[in-house]
C-alpha cells in the first residue's frame, strides 16, 4: 500500500481525536512527599481537568505563516466529546463526535454526517504538531512506570518548587518515547512542562503547560504549547477560553442529531 | 586434408545418403565451419530465448517470494479490496492443502494499513503479520534480515532498509504500530529485531513485519487474510487449480502470474522488445548459414562438374548438395541444442546472470529484480533454433543445389 | 598489385560478389542491429515517462516535512509563468495531491485526491491508458470525480453516484461532493485503490486555493525520448529561473526504480551485441575464408613459379582489401538508407494495437552513433581481413605441390 494513503488516514483520523481531550477530576490536593505514582495520577487529574464547556484556539505555527482555528468543545468528562469549529469560515460548522473509539464527523457544507474509519493515536492533528495522546487519555499511567527524577535536567528552576517525574515506558508499550520528564509545580501537583526523550536520550517534543483555571479543587490548563524540537519553526500554541466547568453537560450532546444540528 | 581430389565415383546404386556423409567428412574443413555457424545460431537462440524468459520469469518469481507468494489463497473480496475485513473465515482447510501433492508449506499472513511511529516520524504503512516459523518456506524476507535476525516471537517487528531508515528506527529501538482494529483503535509498541535488505526495492523501502499474533491483536482479525503456498518455481498454476478444488465457497487460489499486476506491463514491454530485436537476429543468423552453405557449394563447382561428369545425373546431384547441406545443419542444430541447453540448464540452476547484472548495474535491485537471475530452459527454444536453421537451409541450399542440378560437367570443370 | 587485385576482384565474379555481399550483410545487420538497440532504449525511455513526464517541479521542503502543507506550491501561477518564459515548448501536467477521507453513501475510505490539469495531449493520452468506464472529470469541474476501479468497488458506487470528499485543516472548504463520472484502471492495485481525480480548480477549491503539490514537465522532443543530456540541461535552465522555494528533478532523479530498469538494459544490450559480433565474425569468416581456401592451390601454383609467401599474401591482402572495402562501402549505403529511413519513426505495420496493448509506443526511432558506425566497420574489414590473409598463409607454408593438392 501507498504510504500517502494511511497519512491521509492518520491527518483525518488524528484531527477528529482531538475531540477526545477530556479532561478528568482532581481528587483532592496532593502533598510533594507522596509516592510518585500518587502523583503522577494527580498531575495527569490536572492535566486533564475534567467534564467542562469552552472554547479552543489553536495556533499552528509554521516557518513563515500561522494558521488560526477556533473550535468550541463539550466534553462529560469521560470517553465523549463534541467539537465544532467555528472558524476559520470555511471550516466553519464542521464538528467532530468522540464516542469512546467511535468517530463521526458532520460537514455542514455537505450536510452529511460520516462515520470515520479508525486509527493511531498519533500524528498531526489539523496539520498542527498535537497528537491525541497530548490531548487525552491517561497513557503516562498505563504505559510508563513513573520514579521521581534522581537527575536536576532543567537547572533553571527551583528544586524547591518543581518535582521532576520520570517515566520509562513498561516493555511493549505503544510509545515510542525513550522516556518522559515531566516537570510538576510542588504545590499544586500541576504540570508545567513536559519533555518527551528519543531512545538515545534527545528531547524531541516539549509541552510547555500553564494559565491553570483553578476552581475548588479542580485545575485545568488554558495553555499548551507544543514545540516540535526535530523541526525548526514548527509549533502549536493552544488556548482554551470561556470555559464553564459547572455548565450541565447532558447526554443528548453526544448523538447524532447533536452533531449535525448542536445541543446548547 | 590432401587426400585426393577425385571424388569417388558413386556406384548408381549407392543410398545419396551414405555418399552425402562421406562427401561430409571429406571436406572436414568446410563442413567444420558449417557446424560451427550452425552450432552457434542455435544456441545463440537458445541463450537469448533463455534469458529474456529467465529475466521475465525471475521477475515474477522475486515477485512471488518478496511481495506476495507462489500461490495465494485468500476470500473473493480481498482480492478486490485488500482490507483485513475481506479476512478469510476460517482456516480448517490448510490441513488438507498441506497433504496435496506439490505444496510444500503454507504461511499464514495478515496483511493491514497501520500507522508507524517512530520518536520522530509517523508513517502509513502496510503491514504484514506472519508466523516466523512457517515464513521462511514461502518468502525469502526472512533469510535477508542484514542486521540484527528474524523474528521469534510476539513484540517484535523487522523493517525493510530504507524504512527503517526514513523513520530512523535503529535495531534495539521501539516502535509503535497502530491500527484500526475491527473492535476499535489498537496500539503495539514492537522492538526492531531485525532491519531486511533484499535488494528488492518494495520490500526495502515498505517492509514491516510483525508477528501473527500481534497482527491479530492490532487488527481484530482471528484467522488471517492469506494463507500462501510454498510450491515449486514452474507449477503454481497447476497447484493453484488443485488447491482450488479444496476451497470454500468465496475463497480463491490464485498463482503468482495472476498477482503482479504492477510489473506484468514491464514483464511484457521487454519481452515485446525481444521479439523485435530477435527478428533481427533471426534473419542475420539466417543469411549467415546460408551464405556459409552457399560458399562451400560455390567453390565445390569442379568437383561437382566433374561427380557430373561421371554419370550422376543433375537431379541427384541437386539432391546430394542440398542433403549434405541439411546433413551438416542437422549436426550442426543438434551440437546447438546440446550446447545451448546445457548453458541454460547451467543459467537456471545456479544464480550466474544475477552477480553479472549485479556487478555491472548498481540499480538491478531498484528494478524489482532480487540478485537471483535465473535462465529459462523450455523445448520451444529448439523449435525456435530448428526453424532459423531449416529457412537458412531451404534458402540456401537450394539455389546451389539447383545451380549444381544445372551444371554442365565441361564448364564446370574449368571452372574457378 | 592494385591492378592485379583489381582485375582478380573481377575474374571471380561470383566470388567477389559473394565475399563482398557477406561484408555488406554483416554491415547492414549491425548497424541495422545497433539502430534498433537504440530504439528500444528509447522506447523504453519514452514508455517510462510517458506519464510522469521528464522534469518533476516540487516543493522544497517536501522532502524533510510529510505534512499537507510542506508539500505545497503555493504560487503555483508564477512558477508556471516563470517556468514557461524560460521553457515555452515544454508541456506541462499541474497536480495537487490532496490527502483525504472518501465515502459513498455507505462506506468510506482514505485516499488520495488528485487534481490535474493538462496539456490536450496529456489529458487524451491519460484518457486513453486509464479510463475504464465514462470519462475524466471536465477541466475546471468543480463537481465531477473519476476514481479508481477498486477504489469504487470498495466505496460500493456506480457512475452517477455521487461521491463525498472529506480533507479537514486544509485551506480550501475542506468538503465537497461529486458525481462519479469515470473509473480508471491503473497497473498498480496499490494506485488504484486510492486514486480519485478532479480538476486542478476543484482539487484547489477543497484544500488548497492557488496551489499545486508538483508540475510534471514533459518535454516535446521532435521524437521519441529526449536523450539524458537535455533533460539535464532542462533541469539547470528551470532550476535556475525558479529560485530555492522548488525542488527540479529529471525523472530518474525522482523515479529511480524507472530509471534502474532502463540502465539495467545497458549490459544486457552490450551482451547482445557481442552475440551479433560473433555471429557477424562467423558469417564474413565462412564467406572469405571458404572462398579463398580453394584458392590455396592457385597461389601453390603462384609460389612454385617463383613467387614467396609473402608476395602471395601481399596480393591476397590487397585483393581482399578491395573487396571488403567495396563490401562495406555497400553495407554503409544500404544500412545508413535504412536507418535513416526509419529515423522518422519506424512503425511495425500492423502492431499498433499490439504495441499499445502493452504500453509500448507504436513508433520506434532507430538511430546510430558514430562510434557504432566505427565499431562495424572496423569490426567488419578486421575480421574479414583477418579470414582471407589465413588461407595465403596456409599455402605459404606448404610445399607447392601439396598446396596445389589442398582440398578443404
Amino acid at each position: 500500500m501507498e504510504p500517502r494513503r494511511t497519512k491521509a488516514l492518520a491527518l483525518i483520523a488524528v484531527l477528529f481525536l482531538s475531540a477526545a481531550y477530556v479532561p478528568v477530576a482532581a481528587e483532592g490536593g496532593a502533598g510533594p512527599d507522596r509516592d510518585a505514582a500518587v502523583v503522577l495520577e494527580a498531575v495527569v487529574d490536572n492535566w486533564r481537568g475534567g467534564p467542562f464547556v469552552g472554547t479552543y484556539t489553536f495556533a499552528v505555527e509554521r516557518p513563515g505563516r500561522v494558521t488560526e482555528y477556533v473550535m468550541q468543545i463539550v466534553t462529560d468528562g469521560d470517553e465523549r466529546s463534541l467539537i465544532r469549529v467555528i472558524a476559520p469560515p470555511r471550516e466553519a460548522g464542521q464538528a467532530f463526535l468522540m464516542n469512546g473509539s467511535e468517530l463521526w464527523m458532520y460537514n455542514a457544507r455537505l450536510g452529511r454526517s460520516l462515520r470515520l474509519p479508525p486509527s493511531g493515536r498519533s500524528g498531526a492533528f489539523l496539520g498542527s504538531d498535537v497528537s491525541y495522546s497530548d490531548l487525552a487519555g491517561r497513557d503516562f499511567e498505563t504505559d510508563y512506570t513513573v520514579a521521581f527524577s534522581s537527575t536536576d535536567t532543567t537547572a533553571a528552576e527551583d528544586p524547591a518548587t518543581t518535582v521532576v517525574l520520570e517515566l520509562i515506558p513498561k516493555p511493549g508499550a505503544p510509545t515510542p518515547y525513550g522516556r518522559v520528564l515531566i516537570g510538576v509545580d510542588a504545590t499544586s501537583l500541576t504540570p508545567r512542562w513536559i519533555d518527551y526523550y528519543d531512545q538515545r536520550d534527545q528531547v524531541v517534543k516539549h509541552l510547555a503547560l500553564s494559565d491553570y483555571l483553578e476552581t475548588g479543587d479542580r485545575r485545568l490548563p488554558r495553555q499548551m504549547v507544543v514545540d516540535d524540537r526535530t523541526r525548526g519553526g514548527y509549533r502549536t500554541v493552544i488556548r482554551l477560553a470561556d470555559v464553564q466547568l459547572d455548565a450541565p453537560v447532558p447526554d443528548a450532546c453526544f448523538t447524532i442529531q447533536a452533531l449535525e444540528r448542536g445541543c446548547l | 586434408m590432401t587426400t585426393g581430389t577425385a571424388p569417388v565415383a558413386p556406384a548408381p546404386a549407392a543410398p545419396l545418403l551414405r555418399l552425402a556423409w562421406r562427401n561430409l567428412w571429406r571436406h572436414r574443413q568446410r563442413t567444420l565451419l558449417l557446424l560451427v555457424v550452425v552450432t552457434y545460431v542455435t544456441f545463440l537462440t537458445i541463450v537469448y530465448w533463455s534469458f529474456v524468459d529467465g529475466y521475465g520469469d525471475s521477475v515474477v518469481e522475486s515477485y512471488a517470494r518478496y511481495i506476495a507468494a507462489p500461490v495465494r489463497i485468500a476470500a473473493d473480496g480481498w482480492y478486490q479490496d485488500p482490507d483485513p475485513e475481506n479476512q478469510l473465515g476460517d482456516l480448517a482447510f490448510v490441513e488438507a492443502l498441506l497433504r496435496l501433492p506439490g505444496v510444500r508449506a503454507a504461511s499464514l499472513r495478515i496483511h493491514f494499513p497501520a500507522l508507524l511511529q517512530s520518536a520522530y516520524v509517523t508513517e502509513g504503512v502496510e503491514v504484514v503479520g506472519v508466523d516466523p516459523a512457517t515464513e521462511p518456506q514461502v518468502s525469502r524476507i526472512p533469510a535477508k534480515v542484514a542486521e540484527g535476525r528474524w523474528l521469534e516471537g510476539p513484540g517484535e517487528v523487522v523493517l525493510g532498509e530504507d524504512i527503517a531508515r526514513r523513520i530512523d528506527a535503529r535495531l534495539g529501538e521501539r516502535v509503535v504500530v497502530s491500527a484500526g482494529s475491527l473492535a476499535g483503535p489498537q496500539a503495539r509498541g514492537l522492538r526492531v529485531v531485525g532491519i531486511a535488505r533484499t535488494g528488492v526495492a518494495a520490500v526495502d523501502q515498505a517492509a514491516v513485519v510483525v508477528h501473527l499474533e500481534d497482527a491479530r491483536t492490532l487488527t481484530g482479525v482471528p484467522t488471517a487474510t492469506t494463507v500462501d503456498l510454498d510450491v515449486a518455481r514452474g507449477t503454481e498454476e497447476g497447484t493453484a487449480k488443485r488447491v482450488q478444488a479444496l476451497l470454500p465457497a468465496g475463497v480463491t487460489a490464485r498463482a503468482v502470474w495472476d498477482m503482479v499486476g504492477p510489473i506484468k506491463a514491464d514483464v511484457e514491454a521487454n519481452r515485446a522488445f525481444a521479439y523485435i530485436l530477435a527478428l533481427i537476429v533471426y534473419v542475420f543468423a539466417a543469411v549467415a548459414v546460408a551464405s556459409t552453405i552457399f560458399v562451400s557449394v560455390m567453390e565445390r563447382t569442379r568437383e561437382l562438374g566433374v561427380i557430373s561428369a561421371l554419370g550422376v545425373p543433375p537431379g541427384r546431384l541437386g539432391a546430394l548438395v542440398t542433403l549434405e547441406a541439411f546433413l551438416a545443419c542437422s549436426l550442426g542444430w543438434l551440437g546447438g541444442l546440446i550446447i545451448g541447453y546445457s548453458v541454460a540448464r547451467l543459467l537456471a540452476a545456479y544464480n550466474i546472470l544475477g552477480p553479472l547484472f549485479g556487478a555491472v548495474s548498481a540499480g538491478m535491485p531498484a528494478a524489482g529484480l532480487s540478485e537471483e537471475v535465473y535462465g529459462a530452459v523450455r523445448a520451444a527454444y529448439a523449435g525456435y533454433s530448428g526453424m532459423v536453421v531449416a529457412a537458412a537451409v531451404v534458402f540456401a541450399a537450394l539455389v546451389p543445389g539447383r545451380r549444381a542440378a544445372r551444371l554442365r560437367p565441361a564448364s564446370a570443370m574449368r571452372a574457378e | 598489385m592494385w591492378a592485379l587485385a583489381w582485375r582478380n576482384v573481377w575474374r571471380y565474379k561470383t566470388r567477389t560478389l559473394v565475399a563482398s555481399g557477406a561484408v555488406a550483410v554483416v554491415v547492414v545487420f549491425t548497424l541495422v542491429f545497433f539502430g534498433f538497440v537504440t530504439a528500444t532504449m528509447t522506447g523504453m525511455a519514452e514508455v517510462l515517462t510517458s506519464e510522469s513526464g521528464h522534469l518533476h517541479v516540487t516543493s522544497a521542503r517536501a522532502k524533510q516535512a510529510h505534512d499537507f502543507d510542506a508539500r505545497l506550491i503555493r504560487d503555483a501561477a508564477r512558477v508556471e509563468a516563470a517556468l514557461l518564459r524560460e521553457l515555452p515548448d515544454v508541456r506541462l501536467r499541474r497536480v495537487l495531491e490532496v490527502p483525504a477521507l472518501i465515502s459513498g453513501e455507505t462506506r468510506s475510505r482514505g485516499a488520495l485526491v488528485i487534481g490535474t490539469a493538462q496539456d490536450d495531449a496529456l489529458g487524451e493520452r491519460f484518457a486513453r491508458e486509464h479510463v475504464a468506464v465514462g470519462r475524466l472529470p471536465a477541466p475546471g469541474s468543480g463537481d465531477e470525480i473519476a476514481l479508481g476501479e477498486a477504489l469504487a468497488r470498495a466505496l460500493q458506487v456506480e457512475i452517477g453516484d455521487p461521491v463525498y470528499v472529506f480533507a479537514p485543516g486544509t485551506e480550501g472548504w475542506g468538503a465537497a461532493a461529486y458525481t462519479l463520472v469515470g473509473l480508471l484502471d491503473f497497473p498498480q492495485t496499490s494506485h488504484e485503490i486510492q486514486a480519485a481525480y478532479v480538476s486542478l480548480e476543484g482539487a484547489q477549491e477543497l484544500a488548497a486555493p492557488g496551489a499545486v503539490t508538483r508540475l510534471e514537465i514533459h518535454l516535446a522532443p521532435e521524437r521519441g525520448a529526449p536523450t539524458d543530456a537535455l533533460v539535464e540541461e532542462t533541469k539547470a535552465r528551470a532550476a535556475a529561473v525558479l529560485g530555492p522555494e522548488v525542488l527540479v528533478e529529471t525523472w530518474r532523479e525522482s523515479s529511480p526504480d524507472m530509471a534502474a530498469l532502463l540502465d539495467m538494459m545497458d549490459p544486457v544490450m552490450t551482451v547482445f551485441s557481442f552475440f551479433i559480433f560473433v555471429l557477424a565474425g562467423l558469417l564474413v569468416v565462412n564467406t572469405i575464408y571458404l572462398g579463398l581456401v580453394e584458392r590455396i592451390r592457385e597461389f601453390g601454383v603462384i609460389i612454385a613459379v617463383g613467387a614467396d609467401r609473402w608476395r602471395v599474401m601481399r596480393m591476397v591482402f590487397t585483393e581482399s582489401l578491395v573487396l571488403v572495402l567495396l563490401g562495406t562501402a555497400a553495407g554503409l549505403f544500404v544500412g545508413g538508407l535504412l536507418v535513416a529511413s526509419w529515423a522518422d519513426g519506424f512503425r511495425m505495420p500492423g502492431f499498433d494495437e499490439v504495441l499499445a496493448e502493452y504500453g509500448m509506443p507504436a513508433v520506434l526511432y532507430p538511430s546510430v552513433t558514430p562510434g557504432q558506425v566505427a565499431v562495424t566497420v572496423a569490426f567488419a574489414i578486421g575480421t574479414a581481413l583477418a579470414a582471407a590473409l589465413w588461407p595465403a598463409w596456409v599455402a605459404g607454408r606448404l610445399q607447392p605441390v601439396e598446396a596445389m593438392r589442398h582440398v578443404a
